[in-house]
């Protein structure tokens, strides 16, 4: 049966002001689904996102399971030939989708503009002061600074508690929500895991950073989401037993060897470095050939708030130990303030990201079919290639065994499954240069011809030839060549992966055969598959 | 033959020692044989005869020693030929010693030498054979373009041509100016950025048009029939139901397209709801402003563009009309700028065809948020309730077949070139009144090289009538055409042949008295040159000729001949090529190669220097269908081992610059090599090789396998007899 389509011109309106603004300039190459690394044979992506967003299908993509498994790595804005920059427009679905599920729905409108952000801010204040003004505590306490003077724990509790439940709870809300939504497009589909088995399983991932690791373009996110992360469990930690110390008759300040104590500042210092670098690198400037890391209202609105928390929460504690009472206890404030908003918002803002992106990696994990990697018939051990039909250039006559695809036995666990690096026969790319088949005096393949981008190359268009990819630093400025491959099917061709971030992350990778992503009959692929999990199948 | 020059020939021949053909050749034999040329007056050699001083050399001989037969051995004949440009009285040979002896042969050698003393006698011959046309045809011819159908094209061919101040008439069925264009609410960007509608520019033209002293229209017009040939036409005109007759030297046919029947489309829908249009009704609506659906005649918020509705359909037309992607986003504009809120345009294309220029108003318009693209295959159209109509397309890019409900669907229909209705000419020619077509209704030209012409000289195809194209670019081909009538006159006036052999005095002398009426010459003629007299007797319109020689190579009495290029010269040629006795272990092999390509092509072989065998002699032809086959018998019977013929594709996506050259060869080539079978000679000795001028580097590759298959069938039987 057809599905009837009536696209959503709002939503696409939408998307287009939360930044994906380039997205009716996609035009189906499907490069991005080459490039992504949580894109699969059987599951291209984002391509196909493209063209939902396109024809405004806002159902389709805020159940869209995928949206949030993205780690907003944004190698496929950097390699799309339209500059449609698929990667923003997937940070604009789900910002756009946080909206959409919150709970309680008319809260989510304060948060997609700057101009409430006032608002926001006066609710923490005007609440707290009007706690002090009740408890009489309206002016900074005499003596040595103790912060309890100002708010005593129990106050805070009243506050904080409930506020955290808040938080907490109407996330769980828009997840169940956006659960249900998953599952409705996944209707009648039999789970292959178990919840529990898929949960640890995401708990895992999320606390080791394998996706964050797979990253190229914001590979760097992961040195700063990272600590984050764990400054931030380590300061919720430190509540919690602060909170449990005072029950117990253990008050604060607590002395600096105090086990929890140092638990709070490693937490600190952990937390302030996460936030620093992904502060910096929202500042970053990228090379010509790509477009900055975008920031929106709604990315500052949860960093800026998160790392405002930490610098004030350190300032706190710095001021304390300076004694300098008339800036510690204002300072005090400000951080409560600010620690209502990050928890009290928690739903409405960014940060809701972990109730999204864990329910979705669970869902997947429980519903995604393995991921297929087909091996490309060919010799198993990578034949050295010689470019000899190549007029122009003498010196290609190399026989390079070309350093990704030498690499890939070793390193790739696959073992035996196919090589492409360099080893593909050159004559499936009518002598054209590719980057694998570089000598190996070009660490980078710098040097070599793109251009051949072969359009007839049996592999299927959307290659990712390996060599310099256009975005690389070290890519030597060299560029893809100008055909953009023919939407007929993607495929991964490792080539000389640069040692660098930014590069290409393939080497050894085994090209995915021609995708099943136009809704014609897909080439069956030439040999049978073997079926390693997705994760495992990339190299970092 | 005629030989018409009055002068007693005297004889020069040049033998260059430059480019390194001293060192390599015996310059003192060739000499020698020069010299024993009969009427030879003198012979010189000079080590830079394309030198100031070389030339002067020859050029004294002329005036000195009243040398009027010229035969230069040297490079070849495709170069230099400003530099050895001499009187037109003087009959000149150029003797390829360069590119296709010393530069691609071993030098010092006895084969080398042998193989540049055939040419060298080959040449000698030839020009001794050839003469200059006694009168050359200067004529009075009629200035006047006549220009048919006035539309972008016609309005366009009509300013140029009156402005390069030739006289035109503009001839246009309707009663106004302005065809296709007429019928248009907006036009496709031809400006910067190519992102924004135009207005359809007609106005202005119109206007041009009118104000043009050298421009007579007639409107409400048809052209009954033309009669003549280029410089020379008459025309009937019939106007207002008035007959007039017009005497013009070119003709321009500009009358365009039709759109495709859409009552054939009701596969697409069309016929089952009246919500279903095609694409020029939709034009229509928006040009009235009333973009509703005709069921109810409520706005058309959400509208559907079908694409390739019977364009690249082998049951409709098997071809791209190239324009209708374009068009059909022109027409997602109207919706979009009708309704910016909510105005919804679905468009289902094969492919997104929007070639040059439109590319950037494609882009343009995918990023309008009310523009739905996707490739897909539309299955079904049906009426959904009573205004509405539901569209299905399948393998879309969304994943799977979808459905949009809508107020209306645009199939956007092909073009139909308005020669398939009738063939608006009338063209008085022996091979009837209509221009030959390629496919499809549109006419036949040598597409790459001449993509105006047609195969009727003087006779110019432009805009939609020739292939499908936009506004933009009609006009474009407008101007070309009027450009290359202009031409074909000047060319009627001096007597010189058109394209590709322009500058070509020579013409074909048919001998009547042994003529038998068979008839061949006036059916194979490509260009329609030959009329028949009563009898049944060639009767030569020489403008329309265009000295291919295929005439010559039908004829089976052979008696057509051109003053530079006879049966005899080409057949005494043959026999001044020395055959080595069988016992010297070598072969002969003649190869007849077409001078618009494969000559060419190993010209350039010499030139990157492409050794090939020595055995080969290659006699230039003007085409392959300008081979006589008295000629290949006659080299059989002669000694020769084999014979190829090297020359361009034919059939489909042919290049023969003569149309139909080639293939006439090949056709004729069977029916010789039924001969030889009969004769017991075997039938592979004879053979046709495609050889486009990009293969000149397989070359030697070519005459390595031919010899190694002569070699196989072994030497001729009939050597030595
Ligand atoms: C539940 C598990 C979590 C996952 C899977 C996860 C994953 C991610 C991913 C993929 C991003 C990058 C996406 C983007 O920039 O749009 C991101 C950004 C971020 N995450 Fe998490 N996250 C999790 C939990 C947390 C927690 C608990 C915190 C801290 C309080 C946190 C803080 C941040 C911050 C501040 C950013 C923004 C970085 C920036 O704007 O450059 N995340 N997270
Ligand atoms: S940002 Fe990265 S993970 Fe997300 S779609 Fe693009 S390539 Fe894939
Ligand atoms: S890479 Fe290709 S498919 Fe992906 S967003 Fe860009 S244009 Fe679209
Ligand atoms: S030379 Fe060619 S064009 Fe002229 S009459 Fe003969 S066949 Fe026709």
């Amino acid at each position: 049966m057809p599905t009837t389509v009536a696209p959503d011109l709002d939503f696409i309106r939408s998307l287009k002001q939360l930044g994906g603004e380039n997205l009716k300039s996609c035009y189906q190459c499907a490069t991005c689904s080459v490039v992504c690394p949580i894109s699969t044979d059987d599951r291209p992506f984002p391509r196909p996102e493209m063209i939902y967003a396109q024809w405004g299908m806002k159902e389709k993509l805020v159940s869209d399971p995928l949206v949030w498994v993205c780690h907003n790595c944004r190698d496929c804005s950097s390699y799309c030939p339209r500059g449609a920059k698929p990667g923003e427009l997937l940070a604009a679905v789900r910002d756009y989708t946080i909206t959409h599920f919150a709970w309680p729905s008319s809260f989510a409108r304060l948060f997609n503009s700057a101009r409430f952000l006032p608002l926001l801010f006066a609710i923490p204040v005007v609440l707290l002061l009007a706690v002090l003004a009740v408890e009489g505590h309206l002016h900074i306490p005499e003596g040595q600074i103790i912060y309890s003077k100002l708010f005593p724990i129990h106050t805070l509790e009243y506050i904080y508690i409930p506020v955290a439940f808040f938080g907490f709870i109407a996330g769980l809300m828009g997840m169940r929500r956006y659960w249900t939504a998953i599952s409705a497009q996944r209707a009648g589909a039999r789970p292959r895991r178990g919840l529990v088995e898929a949960a640890i399983l995401t708990g895992k991932e999320i606390l080791s950073h394998t996706q964050f690791k797979k990253c190229s373009v914001e590979g760097k996110r992961y040195y700063g989401h990272l600590p984050m992360l764990y400054g931030f469990l380590g300061a919720f930690g430190t509540t919690t037993l602060v909170t449990i110390y005072y029950y117990s008759g253990r008050f604060t300040p607590l002395p600096l060897y105090d086990p929890t104590k140092i638990l709070g500042n490693v937490s600190a210092v952990l937390l302030l470095y996460g936030c620093g670098r992904l502060v910096a690198r929202r500042f970053e400037k990228e090379p010509e050939e790509r477009n900055n890391l975008p920031s929106s209202y709604f990315d500052w609105l949860f960093l800026g708030l998160l790392t405002a928390v930490a610098v004030t929460g350190t300032l706190t504690e710095l001021t304390r130990l300076s004694g300098a009472a008339g800036i510690a206890y204002p300072i005090y404030f400000i951080h409560l303030s600010l620690i209502f908003m990050l928890l009290g918002y928690m739903p409405y803002s960014k940060f809701a990201h972990l109730f999204y992106r864990s329910a979705a990696m669970v869902h997947e994990k429980m519903y995604a079919p393995e991921a297929v990697v087909v091996a490309l018939p060919g010799p198993p051990v990578a034949p050295p290639v010689v470019v000899e039909e190549v007029e122009e250039v003498e010196e290609e006559k190399v026989a390079a065994p070309a350093g990704a695809a030498a690499k890939a036995p070793a390193t790739s666990p696959l073992g035996g499954g196919s090589k492409i690096g360099g080893g593909a026969p050159p004559s499936m790319f009518g002598g054209s240069k590719i980057g694998g088949g570089a000598p190996p005096s070009s660490p980078f393949g710098g040097g070599s011809k793109i251009g051949g981008a072969p359009p007839t190359s049996p592999l299927g268009g959307g290659s990712k030839i390996g060599g310099a990819p256009p975005t690389s630093p070290l890519g030597g400025g060299s560029k893809i060549g100008g055909s953009p491959p023919p939407p007929a099917g993607g495929s991964k061709i490792g080539g000389t992966p640069p040692p660098a971030p930014g590069g290409s992350k393939i080497g050894g990778t085994p090209p995915p055969a021609a995708r099943p992503m136009f809704g014609g009959v897909p080439p069956k692929p030439p040999a049978p598959p073997v079926a390693p999990p997705a994760e495992e199948s990339k190299e970092e | 033959m005629a030989n018409d020059t009055a002068a007693e020939p005297k004889l020069g021949t040049y033998i260059c020692t430059g480019c390194g053909l001293g060192e390599a050749l015996d310059i003192g034999a060739l000499e020698k044989i020069a010299q024993a040329a009969p009427k030879s007056v003198t012979c010189k050699t000079h080590a830079f005869f394309c030198s100031d001083e070389g030339v002067k050399v020859i050029r004294d001989d002329l005036a000195g020693a009243g040398v009027n037969h010229v035969v230069i051995a040297a490079c070849s004949g495709r170069v230099n030929q400003e530099v050895f440009a001499f009187p037109k009285e003087v009959v000149l040979d150029r003797v390829n010693l360069r590119e296709q002896v010393a530069w691609s042969h071993a030098a010092k050698d006895a084969d080398t030498d042998a193989l540049a003393q055939d040419y060298l006698r080959m040449g000698l011959v030839k020009n001794s054979k050839s003469s200059i046309p006694a009168s050359p045809v200067t004529q009075e011819v009629y200035e006047t373009l006549l220009v048919i159908g006035a539309g972008a094209t016609g309005m366009q061919a009509a300013i140029e041509a009156a402005k390069a101040g030739h006289k035109v008439v503009l001839v246009e069925k309707e009663a106004e100016l302005g065809g296709y264009m007429r019928t248009l609410h907006r036009q496709l960007p031809q400006r910067q950025p190519y992102t924004a509608l135009m207005e359809p520019d007609l106005a202005r033209k119109q206007v041009e048009v009118k104000a043009q002293p050298n421009i007579t229209v007639m409107t409400s017009a048809e052209v009954v029939k033309i009669s003549g040939q280029p410089g020379l036409f008459t025309a009937l005109v019939k106007s207002d139901g008035r007959e007039s007759t017009l005497q013009v030297g070119a003709v321009v046919l500009a009358t365009g397209s039709s759109p495709y029947d859409a009552t054939k489309l009701g596969h697409l829908g069309f016929g089952a709801s009246p919500n279903v249009v095609s694409s020029d009704t939709f034009e229509a609506m928006a040009k009235s402003g009333k973009l509703v659906r005709p069921s109810d005649g409520q706005p058309a918020r959400s509208v559907a563009f079908v694409l390739c509705a019977g364009s690249r359909d082998p049951d409709h037309l098997p071809y791209c009309s190239s324009t209708c992607c374009a068009t059909s986003l022109k027409q997602a504009a109207y919706v979009r700028q009708a309704n910016p809120r909510e105005g919804r345009a679905y468009v289902f294309y094969r492919d997104m065809r929007t070639p040059g220029h439109l590319e950037y108003f494609y882009k343009a318009m995918q990023q309008d948020e009310g523009v739905f693209l996707t490739k897909g295959k539309v299955t079904a159209v049906k009426a959904a309730g009573k205004n509405q109509v539901a569209v299905t397309a399948e393998e879309t890019l969304l994943g799977g077949p979808i459905t949009v409900e809508v107020d209306l669907v645009v199939l956007a229909t092909g073009m139909v070139p308005s020669t398939l209705a009738h063939d608006i000419l009338g063209l008085q020619y022996r091979q009837g009144p209509a221009l030959p077509d390629l496919k499809y209704g549109f006419p036949d030209s040598h597409f790459i090289c001449f993509p105006y012409e047609t195969r009727r000289t003087g006779v110019f195809a432009a805009g939609t009538v020739r292939a499908p194209m936009t506004i933009a670019d009609a006009t474009i081909d407008g101007g070309g055409a009027a450009m290359k009538g202009i031409q074909a006159i000047a060319y009627a006036r001096t007597g010189e042949a058109a394209l590709p052999r322009a500058m070509d005095p020579t013409y074909p002398v048919f001998g009547l008295d042994r003529c038998t009426a068979c008839k061949r010459c006036t059916e194979e003629c490509p260009f329609g040159t030959l009329n028949e007299d009563d009898k049944g007797f060639p009767q030569l319109n020489i403008n329309r000729c265009r000295r291919c020689g295929i005439c010559m190579g039908a004829c089976p009495e052979r008696v057509i001949n051109f003053q530079n290029y006879s049966i005899d010269g080409m057949s005494s040629q043959i026999r001044a090529i020395e055959i080595p006795s069988e016992s010297s272990g070598k072969l002969r092999i003649l190869a007849f190669m077409c001078e618009n390509d494969a000559y060419p092509a190993i010209d350039m072989a010499g030139v990157r220097r492409l050794q090939y065998d020595a055995q080969v002699r290659v006699v230039p032809v003007r085409c392959l269908g300008a081979i006589n086959q008295v000629w290949i018998a006659d080299s059989l019977s002669g000694g020769f081992d084999g014979v190829m013929l090297l020359g361009c594709k034919y059939g489909d996506n042919y290049q023969c610059h003569m149309i139909r050259g080639s293939e006439l060869a090949v056709e004729r080539l069977g029916k010789i090599q039924e001969t030889l079978n009969r004769l017991g000679l075997e039938a592979e000795r004879v053979q046709y090789i495609e050889f486009p001028i990009s293969d000149y580097q397989r070359f030697p590759e070519i005459v390595k396998g031919f010899v190694k298959a002569i070699r196989k069938i072994g030497p001729n039987p009939f050597k030595g007899f």
